[in-house]
C-alpha cells in the first residue's frame, strides 16, 4: 500500500517537477487509496510534459520541420518537371499519340499487355505514336496513359474507344466484321485483359516471386526486383487476394490459365486471325497477351503454349512479322 | 539526456504501474481477462457448432451436395452470380442437392462452396469441373471446338469483370440503395447499421479489382458493351450457344439475373428496352430451371 500524499506533490493536477530527478521511483510519493487514478493521471501528463520539453523533444521537433521543408520543396519540383514534360508533349506534333508506359523489355517489346496492345494497335491503324517513359503511371493509377493534341486518357480500353472514335475507324478490316464476329472479339478480349492476364501475373510475381523476370527484365529495371521483393510482395499477395486470383494455388492457377488458352485457341482454330482472314483491332489484345504468355511469364507457361497450341505459335509469329517487324531491334539488351 | 528520458519514460512508466494496483486498475484487468474468456469460449462454441454442422452435412447422403451459400434474396434466388450459377448448374445436370446457409462461407473466404461424399470444394469452377468429372458429363453437350472457346470466353467475361461493373454500381455507386430490398427484410436493419464499417473496404476491394477507377459513366458504359457483346453472340438461337443448353449457360442465366433484378432500376430499363434477345433468354432459363423460382425467394 502506498502512504499518504508524499511531500513532492502539491494536489492532483499537474504538479510542477522542480528539476530532472536524480531517480525515478522517489519522485512519486504516496498517491493511493480514493485519490487515486485522477492522482495518476495527473502524474503521468507532467511526466509527458517534462518529456516534451527535453532538448531530445526539441531536436526532433526541429527534425520535422526540416523534414517538411525538403518534403514542400520536393513537391514543387516535382510539379516543375512535370509542367516542363507536358509541354514537350505537346510540341509532338498534331494527333501525335504519346504512349506513357514502361521501358522496353528484353524478350518483348513491353512487359505490360495493356501497353503492347495500344502499341500494335497504333501500328495497324498507322498511327503515328512516341514511347515516353519518364511519367508511365497516369492519373487513376493506371499505366499505360496517353497524351493526344494536349488531352490525357487513361486505361487502354477507354485509348482505344477513343482512338477508334478520333480517327474514325482506321483499322478498315474491324468494319468489315459481323455483329456476332464482333462480339466474339470483344468477349475474348475481355477473358484475356480481365482474368487471363491477373493469372500470368500471379505466376510472375507471386508464385515465382519474379524469379524468371528478373532474368528478363532489362538493366534500368532489374534494381525494381530488389525493392519489389523487399517492399512489394507483401502488397502484391494482399491485392491478389482482394482480387480473388491469390485465393488459388499454384495447380489452381495453372489450370484456369491453360484453361483460357485453350479458349483463345479454339477461338483462332484454323483462321490466319482472331476473327478471320484479316487482322482487326481484337487481334491486338489477343496478340499482346500472348506474346506476353510466350516471352514473358514463365518457361512452362511457354513450353505449354508451343507444345499444346501450334495454331496460337503461328499466329503469334504471324502477327510479330505483320507488325512487329523490328521486333529484334526493338528490344532493350 | 539520458537521464531526461529515463526519468521521463521511467516516470509515466512508474505512473502506469502504480495506477494498474489501484482499484480501477484492478477492475480493468478483470475487465480485460473476462473479455478474453468469453472469447476463448466463443471460439470454442463456434469449433463446436461447426463440428456438428458437419455431423449432419455427412449424412446428406452418397453423392448428394451440400450447397452452402448465401440466404435467398427477397426477388431472386441468389444475390451472388456465382451461387446461383452453381445451383442452376446442379439443376440442368440433375444432380441431387441440399441447401445449407448457416456456414455459406468456406475456405478461402469464398461462396459459394461444397460437400460430398464428406469432402469440402470451394470456388464455383472448379467445383463444377469437379463434378462434371464425378457425374461423367450430365449435361449431354455437343460442342464444336470453336463454341467451346466461345462458350468460355462468355463465362470469364461476365463472372470476372461484367460482374464487377454490375457490383460496383449496386454497392458503391448506387450506395446500396436498390439491393438493401433485395436482402432479407430481417438483415437490412443490421446491414443499415453496420454500413459505414464495411463501406471503407469494399471502396478498396473494388479500386483494386480496377473497377472501382472508373466513374458512373465509364461503367455503365464497359457493362452495356459488354451486353451488348453477349446478345450478339448468342443471336436467334434458344440458348448461348445451339439449340441444347450447356453448361456455359449456367453462368449467363445467373449474370443476367444479377443485371436485371440485382443492379439497379435504370440499367434493368435499359436492357428491357435494348436487350429482348437477352430477356427472353432469362425468361427461357428462368421457366426450364427454376419452375419454383417464386418459392426461392426470401421474405
Amino acid at each position: 500500500m502506498h502512504g499518504g500524499p508524499g511531500p513532492a506533490y502539491s494536489g492532483g493536477g499537474g504538479g510542477g517537477y522542480s528539476g530532472p530527478p536524480p531517480t525515478v521511483g522517489g519522485m512519486f510519493g504516496g498517491g493511493g487509496g480514493g485519490g487515486g487514478p485522477r492522482f495518476g493521471s495527473g502524474g503521468l501528463r507532467s511526466a509527458c510534459r517534462e518529456v516534451a520539453d527535453s532538448p531530445a523533444c526539441r531536436r526532433l521537433l526541429q527534425l520535422a520541420l526540416g523534414a517538411a521543408a525538403v518534403g514542400i520543396g520536393v513537391k514543387l519540383y516535382t510539379q516543375y518537371r512535370r509542367r516542363q514534360r507536358r509541354a514537350q508533349w505537346a510540341q509532338q506534333g498534331k494527333d501525335v499519340v504519346v504512349l506513357h508506359t514502361y521501358p522496353r523489355g528484353t524478350t518483348v517489346p513491353n512487359i505490360s499487355p495493356f501497353a503492347l496492345k495500344i502499341e500494335t494497335y497504333c501500328r495497324m491503324a498507322g498511327i503515328a505514336y512516341v514511347i515516353d517513359t519518364e511519367e508511365p503511371m497516369g492519373g487513376k493509377l493506371m499505366s499505360p496513359w496517353i497524351t493526344i493534341n494536349g488531352e490525357e486518357i487513361n486505361d487502354s480500353e477507354l485509348i482505344l474507344d477513343y482512338l477508334e472514335k478520333h480517327f474514325n475507324k482506321p483499322v478498315a478490316a474491324t468494319e468489315k466484321l459481323t455483329p456476332a464476329q464482333r462480339a466474339v472479339g470483344r468477349i475474348t478480349q475481355v477473358m484475356l485483359d480481365e482474368h487471363t492476364m491477373g493469372l500470368i501475373a500471379m505466376k510472375r510475381y507471386v508464385i515465382d516471386n519474379m524469379e524468371y523476370m528478373a532474368t528478363i527484365l532489362p538493366a534500368q529495371l532489374k534494381k525494381m526486383v530488389i525493392i519489389y521483393k523487399l517492399f512489394f510482395s507483401g502488397v502484391i499477395k494482399k491485392r491478389m487476394w482482394l482480387k480473388g486470383v491469390g485465393r488459388f494455388t499454384e495447380p489452381e492457377v495453372l489450370f484456369f490459365l491453360y484453361r483460357d488458352l485453350q479458349a483463345l485457341a479454339d477461338t483462332l482454330g484454323k483462321q490466319p486471325y482472331l476473327l478471320g482472314n484479316e487482322p482487326t483491332t481484337y487481334d491486338a489484345a489477343a496478340f499482346s497477351l500472348l506474346a506476353q504468355a510466350l516471352c514473358a511469364t514463365a518457361p512452362e507457361v511457354e513450353v505449354q503454349v508451343r507444345q499444346k497450341h501450334d495454331n496460337l505459335c503461328q499466329y503469334f509469329d504471324r502477327m510479330k512479322s505483320k507488325f512487329w517487324s523490328d521486333w529484334d531491334q526493338v528490344l532493350a539488351q | 539526456m539520458a537521464c531526461v528520458e529515463r526519468a521521463g519514460g521511467g516516470a509515466v512508466w512508474t505512473e502506469l504501474s502504480r495506477w494498474a494496483n489501484t482499484t480501477a486498475g484492478r477492475r480493468l484487468a478483470k475487465t480485460l481477462l473476462a473479455a478474453a474468456l468469453l472469447g476463448v469460449g466463443l471460439k470454442l462454441w463456434d469449433r463446436r457448432r461447426r463440428h456438428q454442422r458437419r455431423q449432419r452435412w455427412s449424412q446428406a447422403g452418397k453423392d448428394v451436395v451440400v450447397l452452402h451459400q448465401f440466404e435467398r434474396g427477397t426477388n431472386m434466388p441468389n444475390l451472388s452470380p456465382f451461387a446461383l450459377k452453381l445451383e442452376t448448374f446442379l439443376r440442368m445436370a440433375n444432380i441431387q442437392y441440399v441447401v445449407d446457409a448457416d456456414e455459406p462461407q468456406g475456405a478461402r473466404g469464398k461462396c459459394p462452396w461444397i460437400t460430398i461424399n464428406g469432402e469440402e470444394l470451394s470456388d464455383s469452377e472448379l467445383i463444377m469441373d469437379y463434378l462434371t468429372k464425378h457425374f461423367n458429363n450430365p449435361i449431354p453437350e455437343q460442342l464444336t471446338p470453336a463454341q467451346h472457346g466461345v462458350g468460355r470466353a462468355v463465362q470469364v467475361m461476365l463472372d470476372e469483370h461484367t460482374i464487377f461493373a454490375v457490383a460496383y454500381k449496386r454497392y458503391i455507386l448506387d450506395n446500396m440503395s436498390y439491393i438493401m430490398n433485395c436482402f432479407p427484410s430481417r438483415y437490412r436493419n443490421g446491414i443499415r447499421i453496420l454500413k459505414p464499417l464495411f463501406l471503407s473496404p469494399l471502396k478498396k476491394f473494388f479500386y483494386v479489382n480496377g473497377i472501382g477507377r472508373f466513374n458512373e459513366q465509364e461503367t455503365l458504359f464497359f457493362l452495356y458493351r459488354e451486353l451488348r457483346a453477349l446478345e450478339d453472340v448468342m443471336g436467334d438461337k434458344p440458348f448461348l450457344l445451339a439449340d441444347a443448353p450447356s453448361t456455359y449457360d449456367a453462368a449467363v442465366f445467373a449474370e443476367l439475373t444479377q443485371v436485371l433484378l440485382g443492379c439497379a432500376p435504370e440499367v434493368e430499363r435499359y436492357v428491357r428496352e435494348n436487350h429482348a434477345v437477352l430477356v427472353g433468354y432469362h425468361e427461357r432459363m428462368k421457366a426450364k430451371y427454376w419452375p419454383d423460382w417464386q418459392q426461392c425467394r426470401a421474405d
